[in-house]
């Protein structure tokens, strides 16, 4: 009986001590994990910063989705709040492991998810790390069976318990890092000021346009595949969410097409609405030069893609219980300037886009005009600059001078004769000779001068108009690089 | 199947579980279940399954042959012949045959030798012949060392096997310290010195650094093999074994024959017993006694590897171990003066033993002793971690993990350190548990671009 009870006595005590071990271990490995994520991504702790139930459409995918869907857009045309969860290369399986992270904050109404990682064209970035960018801004259990999507079993136990990479960085480890290591394993405040979306400011214009191609093979989506989508359509509709797939425009080639064609297909199956961005390219005048490096667009391609999105969420009514809330507004009254800097700044000479986005974005726009009979100002131009402001009549009164300051859409001084204002630190001279602002030129005389400001004063898009050798008002070109006549 | 990897902690674990619950009235079946369940997650090809096996019955029917007391010795030495030929031939027949690539089977290097232990000490009746298979079965295909050793002997393995295992919670506690220990060993010392060993002994560095090079070699192969054997030594004891040690900090050692007596001991004494004596020892002459320890030396570096540096290495020994002996006659014998210079001694011999490492891991003569023609060439004086190529963090951590060895070889040479450490108040030890977990955390080699699989001494 002694023996018995010594060994069901020294069992115990290897039971217990075991477990204690165990916890030991668990322990230290998961309060030592965070300590170790030097380079950890923080775009997880800016989205859920966000004040609560506040995001009204959600866009997930890849870059493409990052650099094409601008929620400063969404908001400026629709007046509802959206935020960009993506990484580079990012699956679908990890676009839907992000919508599970997002849903544990916010309750969107919509969400759009942009299909390039389903095209063969996005093996090129099937690269190491891929699936980690991803993982790395989800927090608790998403985190962990995010992991269980990675293919490589391998690679994802070392996602799911990242330590077994991180752990390496004591080499790099300074003893005076270590209460900046510390801080960084708390959550980080703040937001993120583009709200998800990654610009790339437009180079130059280019008015080419997409080479689009017909489909030649009729291709189906693996098993892999339609269970990456699926898993995003149940998870939509299990929480009452309108689900969209995009495919931003891109240079894309036959065999993706084809591809591109196959998701279209199977979604038809499903019922599940989709928007072939690179089909509607020239519907909706996305030239090239609104792609930033061949895959990503640019804030002008932004622009437009995002435009065209939220014309459609508006017009179909998806978004049903926008609520305002005054932290969201300020994050996009300032991501707002931001998008104004970028469409309206001096690389922007396609008067068209300046004076529709004149209208939308605060800015300070400054006109010189000489009447004369030869302008080539038709009813459209004249509507687009009334649009902006001004009063003046440029058809029936085209030979009358005309200059004019106007605000954020309001008219602040215009005459027929030249002028000098200040506004705040800005001393504008508008004469005969053109438009100087602190007596500085910002371009070559023109015979029309307007000057797009940022409403700080910060950016100044000044654009020349000669009416004898350019011809903005015929065929919307610059008058320089000029290859696709408007209609 | 690696001694790091999770099936092998998993099958520890399971056996010693399995071994406490069902090893009534002994253990030799469910000991035997754990080997062929080990076997079987070795995923070896069959035909090095078909040689163990083979090799196993044969032990046992000329066991039984040798044990009746009446063969000589003569049919002794042929039957132990044939398992020395199986090893020669896959250990060097890729030797001579250039295009044909011969995979040795893994362990073949210990087993074979517990085999002819076997063979030799039931001829001595040194140990009592095996009736049942099962026995040597379990003795050969031993699994905690099977794949590197120890190269134990059959006497108290067989003893232990066939007497009714009780529980001791000692043990059980003692031979788990151990193990991990051993795991801690390796994947937070032994790897690590491996990668600055390699850094350091490149062929761009010279001088200081190729000196450091080499230190870190000896320490490197020292601590690997020394936590293979902890390892196998631990979960050993976990089943009941208790193995002998395999290493006594061989590098406090004064001598060369002081060293091999404290260096994988069981291969040493094996060495000792079955080659060494028989040959006459030091019974037949100084001469011949001079020849006889050129034979083992010689035995030693050919059981090590194929390749011409591994005899070298093996005959340096040898020579060091003579010239020893010479200059020992030449005082008349070990003087009590002569202990105020043991240190003086230590550090000699841990020169020589390290330099003789060079040859032992070289491909050729040529890259030995471009090793030592790169200490000379260099400024001795001058070592720039920058230069090598690695952190701070890493040059220091690297001074921390030599101290660390030497420190505890130094506690180790005077305590059983397993045994003091047991009798510490609970909480120092759980302390020092949690520390050392932390530390293999943070510090081990572990994660992607990690290849557990190498213990240096598997592939002898």
């Amino acid at each position: 009986m002694r023996t018995v009870l010594k060994v069901i006595g020294n069992i115990l005590q290897i039971v217990i001590k075991g477990a204690l071990l165990i916890a030991l271990f668990l322990g230290a490995w998961y309060y030592l994990t965070p300590f170790f994520r030097v380079e950890r991504s923080t775009e997880g702790d800016f989205y859920r910063n966000l004040p609560e139930q506040t995001v009204d459409v959600l866009a997930l995918g890849s870059s493409h989705m990052q650099y094409a869907f601008n929620p400063a857009i969404l908001y400026t045309e629709t007046g509802y709040y959206s935020y960009v969860l993506g990484s580079s290369c990012q699956p679908l399986s990890m676009s839907a492991s992000m919508l599970e992270e997002a849903l544990k904050t916010q309750s969107p109404e919509v969400v759009v998810v942009d299909v390039f990682t389903l095209l063969p064209q996005s093996d090129v970035c099937y690269a190491d790390g891929m699936y980690y960018k991803a993982i790395d801004e989800m927090s608790g259990c998403t985190r962990l069976e995010a992991a269980d999507y990675v293919p490589n079993k391998e690679v994802g136990l070392t996602y799911k318990f990242d330590l077994l990479m991180n752990h390496d960085q004591w080499k790099n480890i300074d003893l005076k890092d270590i209460p900046t290591l510390i801080e960084k394993m708390k959550p980080v405040k703040g937001y993120n000021t583009d709200l998800g979306y990654v610009r790339e400011e437009p180079t130059e214009p280019r008015y080419a346009p997409l080479i689009t191609y017909q489909r030649t093979q009729k291709l189906e989506l693996s098993d892999d595949e339609k269970d990456q989508i699926d898993r995003l359509i149940a998870l939509c509709d299990g929480n009452k969410i309108h689900l969209m797939f995009i495919k931003t425009p891109y240079i894309i080639d036959q065999e993706n097409t084809n591809k591109l064609h196959a998701v279209w297909d199977y979604l038809k199956t499903k019922n599940i609405e989709y928007i072939d961005y690179i089909e509607k390219a020239e519907e909706l005048e996305w030239f090239i030069d609104m792609d930033g490096d061949t895959w990503h667009n640019n804030s002008w391609g932004a622009e437009i893609i995002t435009g065209d999105l939220a014309k459609r969420i508006k017009e179909k009514g998806y978004v049903k219980n926008h609520k305002e809330n005054t932290v969201y507004e300020d994050l996009l009254k300032a991501t707002q300037r931001i998008a104004a800097n970028s469409l309206m700044s001096s690389k922007n000479v396609n008067i068209y886009r300046l004076m529709e986005e004149g209208t939308k974005y605060p800015c300070t726009i400054l006109l010189k005009y000489k009447g004369m009979n030869r302008t080539s100002i038709q009813e459209y131009e004249n509507n687009a600059l009334q649009k902006l402001g001004f009063t003046h009549d440029f058809i029936e009164d085209k030979h009358v001078d005309y200059y004019a300051i106007v605000r954020n859409g309001k008219l602040i001084q215009e005459s027929n004769e030249p002028f000098e204002a200040n506004i705040e630190n800005l001393h504008i001279k508008l004469d005969e000779e053109g438009i100087q602002l602190n007596g500085h030129a910002y371009c070559e005389p023109g015979e029309m001068e307007i000057y797009f400001l940022a409403d700080d004063l910060l950016w100044v898009n000044a654009v020349p108009i000669d009416y004898a050798s350019r011809w903005f008002w015929k065929n919307g070109c610059d008058g320089f690089d000029c290859d696709l006549s408007k209609e | 199947m690696s001694v790091l990897s999770l099936e092998f902690l998993a099958l520890s674990l399971g056996s010693a579980v399995f071994l406490w619950i069902f090893s009534y009235p002994n253990r030799k079946y469910t000991l035997a279940l754990c080997n062929l369940v080990f076997l079987w997650l070795l995923s070896a090809n069959l035909l090095d399954i078909a040689y163990v096996l083979g090799l196993f019955l044969y032990t046992y029917l000329f066991g039984l042959l040798l044990g009746k007391g009446k063969a000589r010795k003569w049919l002794l030495v042929f039957i132990v012949l044939l398992p020395i030929l199986g090893l020669a031939f896959f250990k060097y027949a890729g030797y001579f045959l250039v295009d044909r690539r011969i995979l040795m089977p893994l362990g073949l290097s210990f087993y074979t030798f517990k085999a002819i232990s076997y063979l030799v000490d039931v001829y001595k009746g040194i140990c009592v012949c095996a009736k049942n298979p099962i026995e040597v079965f379990d003795y050969i295909v031993f699994f905690p060392a099977f794949m590197a050793g120890p190269i134990h002997r059959p006497g108290p393995f067989l003893e232990e096997l066939r007497t009714p295992f009780h529980f001791e919670y000692k043990d059980q506690k003692n031979g788990f310290v151990l193990a991990a220990l051993g795991l801690f060993q390796k994947l937070v010392i032994g790897d690590q010195l491996a990668h600055l060993m390699r850094i350091f002994l490149d062929s761009s560095l010279n001088g200081a650094y190729t000196l450091l090079g080499v230190i870190l070699y000896a320490f490197y192969i020292y601590v690997d093999f020394d936590s293979y054997s902890n390892v196998a030594i631990g979960v050993a004891r976990m089943f009941g074994f208790h193995l002998e040690r395999n290493f006594h900090t061989p590098y406090l050692a004064v001598s060369i024959r002081d060293f091999w007596q404290r260096w994988h001991i069981s291969l040493s004494s094996w060495l000792r017993d079955y080659v060494y004596i028989p040959l006459g020892g030091s019974r037949k002459g100084t001469f011949l006694k001079y020849i006889n320890t050129l034979i083992v030396f010689l035995v030693s570096g050919i059981w090590h590897g194929s390749t011409m540096m591994f005899i070298v290495w093996g005959l340096g020994h040898g020579i060091l171990n003579i010239l020893e002996d010479l200059i020992r006659k030449l005082f008349g014998g070990v003087k009590p003066w002569m202990k105020w210079f043991a240190p003086l001694a230590i550090v000699l011999n841990f020169v020589l033993v390290a330099s003789l490492w060079m040859f032992f891991q070289a491909g050729s003569m040529q890259e030995a002793l471009d090793v030592f023609a790169r200490i000379a060439s260099g400024n001795l004086l001058r070592l720039d971690y920058a230069l090598a190529g690695i952190t701070k963090n890493e040059w220091m951590w690297m001074w921390i993990l030599l101290g660390m060895v030497v420190f505890t070889d130094i506690l180790r040479y005077f305590f059983p350190m397993i045994e003091v450490l047991s009798k510490q108040f609970i909480l120092f030890r759980w302390i020092i548990y949690a520390a050392l977990i932390i530390i293999a955390i943070i510090f081990g080699v572990y994660g992607p671009g990690y290849d557990p699989a190498n213990f240096i001494y598997v592939t002898f």
